[in-house]
């Protein structure tokens, strides 16, 4: 079943001679519980396709559609409640929000939303990422690791049915990156959600089932891998 | 060796690594910087700017004044420095070639010739002859006599005498007609000045000018007396015994008087007259007073100049011994900054400096968040710059490059700026300093230059370079301390208040539900929603943020609170200086004779005051006349909180006024009649009947409230009336043979009169009680009709003490009546018989009316003059009847004027100050704010990509602002309240019945000054931070 479809996405950046296209009609479909990597050189256009999946950007032309429906249809306002519902973002510099706790960094998306924290699924998150004991550290007295697992649960925390992260591990030694790796596998497993990785590693790569390459804001190479 | 030689071992200290950027590259970025950061940049620029004007204006100001005062004193006793008395022809000559004398004008002394024995007094009793001075002589060292009346003398003969003997006889130029002191005998024989008929031009007087000598007695020899010392009394110290007498006295000599001049604290002398003589005079100079200014620059220098000349001189030739006395123009040497404590920094200038401090801190406050924030934005760059080779004094030295360029921009335009603003300021007060400074700075030109003195501006140049360095230090070494990699990561970027050490404990011990917001946070999270609760975290987390927003807040709040208030309560004291108090006032005493006395008082009255109305550009006012008496005021109609307040006790020891068991009131009360016109009006003013008010055989008084009261020391209002009702006033209480009425008091219940006896021999008195009602003889039920609760213009002139009743004049006869045919005796007083006019014997006091006339005039000056001679006219012609016994004619018009003048000066200079300050801190607010939120532009970022919706985002930063605004307000009226209350105190010193209030106006004014400057800095700072592009933001600071 498609979650995701892209369609004919182009997203130029500036206008007249200095004029970008980051973007050049990209199109393709993401199935539900897939987990694809994104992958590319330096400017070629993955952390664009990425912000526009996520509603924090719009395109210049095509649209993206989430189970059928066109997400840049949305207002400003319901592409907020969008970004908090609906999709999980990894960065690959955490963007933590300092003056908030583990806890409360984690909850964000839910307290934005105005629901109840399903406490159960909060303490069961924190565990799987390994921050008991550190639930109230404030961003700045964590590790960076520590600190990419907050935001890993701060996205996982409304049970998206999209997880977008964008160079997850970019900053991160092998040891975290591949702790943080499994993370992410296991909950795609686990809660059948759909990954999206943008990365430009090899090996990380090789973790996901499907493969796009993207070079100068084309799609170059989709692959499924068994 | 030489491969040592050839690579430098690395060095310790990054401070002395090897230039790896040209300096050049630093200033470029510094400059960049700046122009990057425009609004910023022109906040500090305005900032620094207004700093410096202000420093500037106050120190400006501050030597403006002293130059006007410097002024005055010239204008007023010119500009000598030292005064040598008494020289000889040696000690002249020394003090002519020596260096250390600017200016120098020799003023020879005569000698003295005795006045007629008619024209002897206690303190005069010569004619001093000085030589007429001239400018080219006295080149301002003094200023110049002034001539009145004739010529200066030019031959050798000829004299100009004092305008004050002028129109004198011989027989009668005594300025007054008491005791003379003893002479000592040795100058019986000298010839006195003589002249016939009256005093004028080309009159001619014969003096024998000699030399005032005294005897010291242990060396037995005589010394001269200094030319301008008063009398030397016995030197037994008995002061009725003169102890110098007139030696060396030449052959009397014809002198023609050619001129008079008017007598001033310079021109003048304190023994009898000065008379001016020309130079060429063949009357030998006796002894010579030397006026100089010097070319020192210190105090020090100045008294020994002084005291090298204060020496003790044997005149050979006539064997007299000469003193020498040295004296400093101390009130010149003070605005010279030369005054003799040693205080370089006179009042103004310590005043200055206070203020400049204020000034300081509110702009290194300003300055340093500017710098402060600027840089904290920038510490990747910084990082950066390090990582690439800079040394910690190269980023030190672009922070200090950024200050530099900011004050070469700011320091001549605050120069400009505070000049320009002094000078409107001056240009505006210009008269009211004037007025403060007391300088008759001459009529025609009245505007007041500012002193633009190269010192100062040095010194506000040298005090705002300080500011703004001190302000850029901390963040220059801040800047350079910053690491590479700390930069990159960033974690210096916001600074967060941490919780560790209590959360570590809880470390696997508890749920992780434990954590989430409970209590209170979860109550604030469920009614105000997220945005409330993270606007909290943000303020309580990340407070020192927010402290720098509020304290400004406070600072501004205060100010303009403050400045409220001494505007508030300044204008009290303008009320008092601009009461309607008419130009020109006439009092008099007048006691009403003759049979029908108080009708006969009415018409020359009436006679008076028109008379003194028909002056030209005169106005009449009104007038009123006051009698005092005790009354009783039926139950209700005196005030009880009244009778017990503290004012109506501390106009007198003896309590005026008394509460009698049936709840009625006794108390000294004043009746002020005042003339028909007025009445009139004011019957009318209020809608009140005329036909019962102006029934001159059955007045009806009104009770005055709100009365403006003065205990001697401080102003306030009473309120003595509350209701009408009648008051039975006690005309006539019979006098007790050998002894004086001296008030009422209350013993067991009664009220009793009492009277004083005082014994001759020993000055003991006795006191008499007797019941009031035994002794009244006359009482009037006076009906009060009306209570005013405003000060009827015609009573502007008046000065309220007691409970008072406005009456008509035409109701005296009324109230009169019952004492009318009475006669005074020797015992009476006003207080007991104040309608007894009747005298009975010689030494009778027969009772007395004080009156006063109220004019307008459009020429005080001259309308006074006019009406002095109308005046004498009028009591010469006796057609004002008779009976007048003291007329004081006061003009009101220029000291009324002058107070209020010098009270709005300073309002205008304190106003500047404090609204200038105000600026200063609401600039430091927005920079503050809005750099604090440009600096967060990444944390708002983030909120919105995990979700967070614009309007929820608006409503985070509409609390926070709302928290700074709550706390501003409350810190800036809690200190603004104790400024208030330090400035009620004050004026509590010289008001009483004031009461403490926070001006209500200016708190408004301030709440909105609040939400407006709120408001802008968030606007301004959300639409440079680009809150629109999340990925934009996002993105940016990764390098």
């Amino acid at each position: 079943m498609n979650i995701l479809s892209v369609e004919h996405l182009t997203r130029v950046y500036g206008t007249g001679s200095t004029a970008v296209k980051a973007l050049d009609d990209v199109s393709f479909e993401v199935e539900a519980g897939e987990f694809i990597a994104i992958i590319g050189s330096s400017g070629s256009g993955k952390s664009t396709l990425m912000h526009l999946m996520g509603g924090v950007d719009r395109p210049t032309s095509g649209t993206v559609k989430l189970q059928g429906q066109d997400i840049f249809a949305r207002s400003d306002e319901q592409l907020a409640v969008f970004r908090r519902r609906e999709v999980g973002l990894i960065y690959q510099f955490y963007n933590l929000i300092p003056v908030l706790n583990v806890v409360e960094n984690i909850t964000l998306p839910v307290l934005m939303d105005g629901r109840a924290v399903n406490e159960q699924r909060l303490s069961g998150l924190v565990r799987a990422l390994g921050l008991q004991g550190r639930e109230h550290y404030l961003p700045n007295q964590l590790s960076g690791g520590q600190q990419q697992r907050v935001a890993i649960g701060r996205a996982l925390m409304n049970e998206p049915a999209i997880v977008l992260a964008d160079e997850p591990t970019g900053n991160l030694d092998s040891k975290n990156s591949a702790e943080i790796m499994s993370m992410l596998r296991a909950a795609n497993r686990q809660f059948k959600q759909t990954h999206i990785i943008i990365t430009h590693d090899e090996n990380i790569a090789l973790m996901a089932d499907r493969v796009i390459a993207i070079e100068d804001g084309r799609i170059v190479r989709d692959e499924r891998r068994n | 060796m030489s491969s040592e030689r050839l690579t430098p071992p690395p060095t310790a200290s990054a401070e002395r690594a090897t230039p790896a950027l040209p300096h050049r590259v630093f200033s470029h970025f510094a400059r960049r910087s700046l122009a990057l950061n425009r609004s910023r940049t022109v906040v500090s620029i305005i900032g620094i700017t207004l700093s410096c004007a202000l420093i500037t204006a106050i120190f400006t100001s501050a030597a403006t004044l002293m130059q006007s005062l410097l002024n005055a004193t010239i204008e007023h006793s010119g500009s000598w420095q030292i005064e040598v008395e008494s020289m000889t022809d040696d000690a002249l000559q020394e003090l002519e070639s020596d260096g250390r004398v600017a200016q120098l004008y020799e003023r020879p002394y005569y000698g003295s010739a005795l006045l007629p024995e008619e024209c002897e007094t206690w303190y005069y009793r010569y004619l001093n002859a000085q030589a007429w001075p001239t400018e080219e002589e006295t080149q301002g060292l003094l200023p110049l006599p002034k001539l009145i009346e004739g010529r200066v003398p030019t031959t050798e003969n000829e004299i100009v005498l004092p305008s004050s003997l002028k129109g004198r006889l011989e027989s009668d130029c005594a300025w007054d007609s008491g005791e003379t002191r003893t002479a000592t005998g040795r100058d019986d024989a000298v010839p006195r000045m003589t002249w016939y008929d009256k005093l004028e031009i080309d009159s001619e007087i014969e003096l024998a000018f000699g030399e005032r000598l005294w005897l010291d007695p242990e060396l037995n020899r005589e010394h001269a007396a200094l030319a301008s010392e008063t009398l030397y009394t016995d030197l037994q110290g008995d002061e009725s015994q003169l102890g110098e007498w007139l030696g060396n006295v030449e052959t009397p000599q014809r002198f023609r008087v050619v001129g008079f001049y008017e007598e001033d604290s310079v021109w003048m002398s304190t023994n009898g007259y000065l008379g001016f003589v020309c130079r060429d005079t063949t009357l030998p100079v006796r002894s010579t007073d030397a006026f100089m200014s010097t070319n020192l620059s210190d105090r020090t220098s100045i008294d020994e100049l002084a005291i090298d000349y204060t020496k003790q001189t044997d005149q050979s030739q006539t064997g007299v011994i000469h003193d020498t006395i040295a004296e400093r123009h101390e009130t010149l040497l003070r605005y010279q900054l030369l005054n003799d404590n040693r205080d370089i920094w006179g009042t103004l200038y310590s005043l200055a400096a206070i203020l400049s401090g204020v000034v300081m801190i509110a702009s290194i406050s300003l300055v340093y968040n500017s710098f402060a924030i600027s840089i904290s934005e920038r510490t990747r760059q910084y990082g950066l710059l390090s990582s690439l080779g800079a040394s910690r004094r190269q980023i030190r030295r672009t922070v200090f490059t950024e200050a530099l360029i900011l004050v070469c921009i700011s320091i001549p335009l605050g120069l400009l700026t505070g000049l320009i603003g002094t000078s409107v300021v001056f240009h505006i007060a210009g008269e009211g300093i004037e007025k403060l400074v007391g300088a008759t700075l001459g009529v025609t030109n009245r505007t007041l230059n500012i002193a633009i003195n190269p010192y100062v501006l040095g010194v506000a140049i040298v005090l705002t370079l300080f500011t703004v360095f001190i302000s850029a230090t901390v963040p220059a070494f801040r800047a350079s301390r910053v690491s590479a990699v700390e930069a990159i990561r960033q974690t210096r970027d916001v600074h967060v208040v941490g919780k560790s050490h209590r959360d570590s404990k809880h470390a696997g011990q508890l749920e992780t539900t434990d954590f989430m917001p409970r209590g209170f946070d979860r109550l604030r999270m469920r009614l105000l929603g997220v945005p409330d609760w993270l606007a909290h975290r943000n303020l309580t987390r990340a407070r020192s943020k927010g402290r720098v927003a509020v304290a400004s807040l406070a600072v501004s709040v205060s100010l303009l609170i403050a400045s409220g208030s001494i505007s508030h309560y300044m204008s009290y004291l303008v009320d008092v200086v601009d009461s309607n108090a008419s130009n020109i006032v006439l009092d008099a005493s007048v006691t009403p004779r003759g049979d029908n006395a108080s009708q006969t008082f009415l018409s020359s009255i009436a006679a008076a005051y028109q008379d003194l109305s028909d002056v030209e550009g005169v106005t009449p006012r009104g007038y009123f006349f006051t009698v005092e008496l005790y009354a009783k005021g039926t139950p209700g109609t005196f005030s009880t909180t009244d009778v017990t307040s503290e004012a109506a006790r501390t106009v007198s020891d003896i309590p005026e006024q008394l509460l009698a068991d049936d709840g009625s009131i006794y108390a000294r009360t004043s009746l002020v009649f005042v003339d028909d016109e007025s009445w009139e009006s004011i019957v009318e003013d209020n809608g009140l009947d005329k036909t019962v008010y102006c029934d001159a055989n059955h007045p009806v008084g009104i009770g005055q409230n709100d009365m403006p009261t003065n205990d001697g020391k401080r102003y306030g209002s009473r309120n003595p009336f509350d209701a009408p009702g009648t008051l039975e006033a006690y005309t006539h209480i019979a006098a007790q043979d050998g002894s004086w009425f001296s008030g009422i008091s209350l013993q067991d219940g009664k009220i009793m009169a009492r009277y004083d006896q005082v014994a001759y021999n020993d000055g003991d008195t006795t006191e008499t009680n007797l019941p009031l009602n035994d002794v009244a003889l006359d009482t009037y039920e006076l009906p009060i009709g009306a209570i005013l609760s405003n000060v009827p213009s015609c009573l502007g002139n008046h000065t309220f003490i007691w409970p008072t009743v406005i009456l008509p004049a035409s109701a005296l006869p009324a109230l009169a009546q019952g004492s009318a045919y009475e006669v005074a005796s020797s015992f009476d007083t006003n207080s007991n018989a104040p309608f007894v006019f009747n005298k009975g014997s010689e030494d009778a006091n027969a009772a007395t009316l004080a009156l006063t006339f109220s004019f307008d005039a459009t020429n005080a000056h001259i309308a006074e003059e006019e009406m002095n001679r109308s005046i004498s006219e009028g009591l010469n012609n006796d057609t004002w009847g008779v009976g007048w016994q003291r007329i004081d004619l006061i003009n009101n018009a220029e000291n009324a004027r002058n107070s209020l003048l010098v009270y709005q000066t300073i309002q205008l200079f304190i106003g500047c100050f404090f609204l200038i300050t105000g600026a200063i801190a609401i600039s430091n607010v927005f920079t503050t704010l809005s750099s604090s939120i440009i600096l967060r532009r990444r944390e708002f970022a983030m909120l919105k990509s995990a979700g967070m919706g614009e309007r929820a985002f608006r409503r985070m930063i509409a609390f926070e602002c709302g928290s700074y605004a709550w706390r501003g307000l409350v810190g800036g009226l809690a200190i603004g309240a104790i400024v208030t209350y330090f400035i009620w105190r004050a004026m509590c010193t010289s008001f009483y019945e004031i009461d403490y209030s926070l001006p209500l106006d200016w708190v408004i004014a301030s709440f909105c000054v609040v939400v407006g400057v709120l408001a802008l800095s968030t606007r301004y700072a959300l639409r440079k931070s680009g809150h629109g592009s999340i990925i934009q933001t996002l993105r940016e600071d990764v390098i």
